[in-house]
């Protein structure tokens, strides 16, 4: 017996201070197990990017465009709203995004589908017939408010720019030359634009800058050079471009810069050839970035409780349609400019992410069928029951654009 | 600076080896073999962190985030972890345990392989690779061990002050992980 006693001691504190690491590793384990769900549960949800074809692209981009056409009244003007819920068009009108609508339908046809020609032709029909004209120049006027805004223009002149592309016929090239002149009007000896033209008094307003119109501008004017190399819109377009790039978001207050400005995009992309300065390019990166972070963050999201707690509900098709535009602009920008050729692979991934994610969303045939009015759920993207017709325009040009983007990848 | 050494700098930070020398203070004296203590503690520690770099990008996979965004939540996990060294001048850990056992806990887990460096080693292992992760996560983690089983005596203000900073240089590092997890695509 005597000798034993510390053998079984040293024994049984073995055993004891084994158990207690245990314990200690199983508490210290278990803890961390509990950050990372919080982790994974709040900040690191799943991203989910449906898959998506070049053709379910396009053929959801002709949907949304079959939707606008059967939203359109005889004037040539389209249903605003519809509220899939009450049934009930809420009314109510925005003449920008007519412009916008109608200039995604020739965008459409620009990239090889004319399903939405006639539809667009009578959405310029009902433009033409809303025209001021002053001086030299020519600009579309809000008929209900009669406000003469820099982007409805800027946009009308972004969709006959479209329709030139997309068909080659030459009778509204004098139009456009007027719309852009009006744009010049408009625009500050830094490249900023202002947003009104203020028919009482014939003359700019002073007053107010718009976020998206500077934007809309730019891009028309450089489609304008493309359009009429010979004829100088390379000068203003290249003073808006550095004002968009250096100077935009200090002097309009943005507060989490660069504004996600999916207008700015495709101009920096058209301009890729004349080609674009260190500024520029650095601003086009920016922007890549922006529209990444958004897709990004939007593949979080879905309409769960808590989902929405942490991560707000998921975007309008109006808003991720600006995002893969965005990027699909800048995917054809990355493939032009060496600067941005490392960020080829990152944006397409993000350009597909978003693609996938609007085709998923958007209402098919048989979701439709069972609805009131079929007509206006079918092709469309509704947010808390409601669908307004740029959901439409959005969707549609960003999921046209992509196409080609989703068939390399796949081709990879 | 080159990759190697920021990451070398980013590892310093995370595995906070003079934070780890003032919690270790426990370890000390509950071994005769303090050397084969850190040994083993090293060696487990040195396997985690290889593990957690190996696997970085199929768990990223299996989780369905983009590296990117995983880089904020390491982030999050980096600054928790900076600024109570910052607060305390130590990593959080439990009472020591007797003899080898201790090794393993709280040597190896937490002290060594705590979430900081841990999330690091994810993170980095999915942006810089596995070998680079890890090579530059054993050069703290080996200086670290080393410190935990060395009595302190006099360098025990020293350490103090350098936990701190490196709990500072660690928050910073974490907001500008987080930054570049919001900026990048």
């Amino acid at each position: 017996m005597p000798g034993q006693f510390p053998a079984a001691y040293a024994t049984l504190a073995r055993r004891v201070s084994f158990a207690s690491m245990l314990r200690g590793l199983a508490g210290t384990l278990g803890l961390w197990a509990v950050g990372a769900i919080a982790l994974r549960a709040i900040v690191i949800p799943p991203e989910q990017c449906p898959p998506v074809t070049p053709d379910e692209a396009r053929a959801a981009a002709i949907a949304a465009a079959v939707w606008i056409e059967r939203a359109q009244a005889t004037d040539g003007s389209y249903i605003y709203e519809y509220d899939r819920e009450a049934n009930i068009e809420p009314g109510g009108y925005n003449v920008v995004r007519h412009a916008g609508v109608t200039m995604s339908l020739y965008q459409l046809a620009a990239e090889g589908e004319p399903a939405g020609l006639a539809t667009a032709d009578r959405g310029l029909e009902w433009m033409a017939a809303n025209l001021i004209r002053h001086d030299d120049w020519a600009a579309l006027r809000d008929p209900y408010s009669g406000s003469v805004k820099l982007g409805a223009t800027a946009l009308m002149l972004a969709g006959l720019e479209q329709r030139r592309f997309a068909t080659g016929d030459e009778q509204h090239d004098e139009l456009m030359r007027e719309l852009a002149r009006f744009m010049l009007v408009l625009q500050l000896e830094d490249g900023a634009f202002l947003e009104l033209w203020d028919p009482a008094t014939e003359q700019p307003n002073p007053l107010y800058r718009s976020k998206y119109a500077t934007g809309e501008a730019f891009w028309a004017l450089t489609l304008m050079y493309r359009l009429f190399p010979g004829e100088g819109w390379d000068v203003p377009a290249l003073a808006v471009a550095d004002y968009l790039a250096l100077h935009r978001d200090e002097v309009e207050n943005q507060k989490f810069p660069p504004w996600a400005d999916q207008w700015a995009a495709y101009g920096l992309s058209e301009m890729a050839d004349w080609p674009l300065s260190d500024a520029q390019v650095e601003y086009a990166r920016s922007l890549a970035e922006r529209f990444g972070l958004l897709v990004r963050a939007e593949s979080q999201r879905t309409t769960s409780w808590w989902s929405e707690l942490w991560h707000g509900r998921q975007a309008r098709a109006a808003g991720m349609g600006t995002w893969v535009e965005g990027l699909t602009s800048l995917s054809r920008l990355a493939e032009a400019d060496p600067r941005m050729h490392d960020m080829i692979d990152a944006i397409a991934e993000r350009a597909a992410c978003g693609a996938g994610m609007l085709y998923v969303r958007q209402v098919t045939a048989g979701e439709a069928a069972g609805g009131e009015r079929p007509d206006l759920l079918e092709g469309a993207w509704f947010t808390e029951g409601v669908t307004r017709m740029d959901d439409q325009q959005h969707a549609l040009s960003g999921l046209i654009r992509s196409e080609g983007i989703i068939a390399r990848r796949e081709g990879e | 600076m080159s990759n190697y050494l920021q990451l070398l700098v980013i590892f310093f930070a995370a595995i906070n080896p003079a934070a780890v020398a003032i919690a270790g203070e426990g370890l000390r004296g509950r071994t005769s073999r303090p050397l084969l203590l850190a040994g083993v503690g090293l060696t487990l520690a040195a396997a985690l962190y290889l593990f957690a770099a190996a696997i970085a990008d199929n768990l990223l996979d299996f989780l369905d985030v983009a590296p990117e965004t995983f880089r904020i939540a390491a982030g999050i996990v980096m600054a928790t972890a900076g600024v109570y060294a910052l607060w305390r001048a130590r990593v959080a850990v439990a009472d020591a345990e007797d003899g080898w056992q201790a090794a393993v806990f709280p040597l190896a887990i937490p002290l060594l392989a705590g979430p900081a460096g841990l999330i690091a080693a994810l993170s980095y292992g999915a942006d810089e690779g596995v070998w680079m992760a890890f090579g530059a996560a054993i050069v703290p983690l080996a200086v670290a061990g080393l410190l935990a089983v060395t009595p302190l005596r006099r360098g025990a203000v020293a350490a103090d002050a350098i936990a701190r900073l490196l709990g500072a240089l660690l928050v910073i590092v974490a907001a500008g992980l987080i930054v570049e997890g919001v900026r990048d695509i």
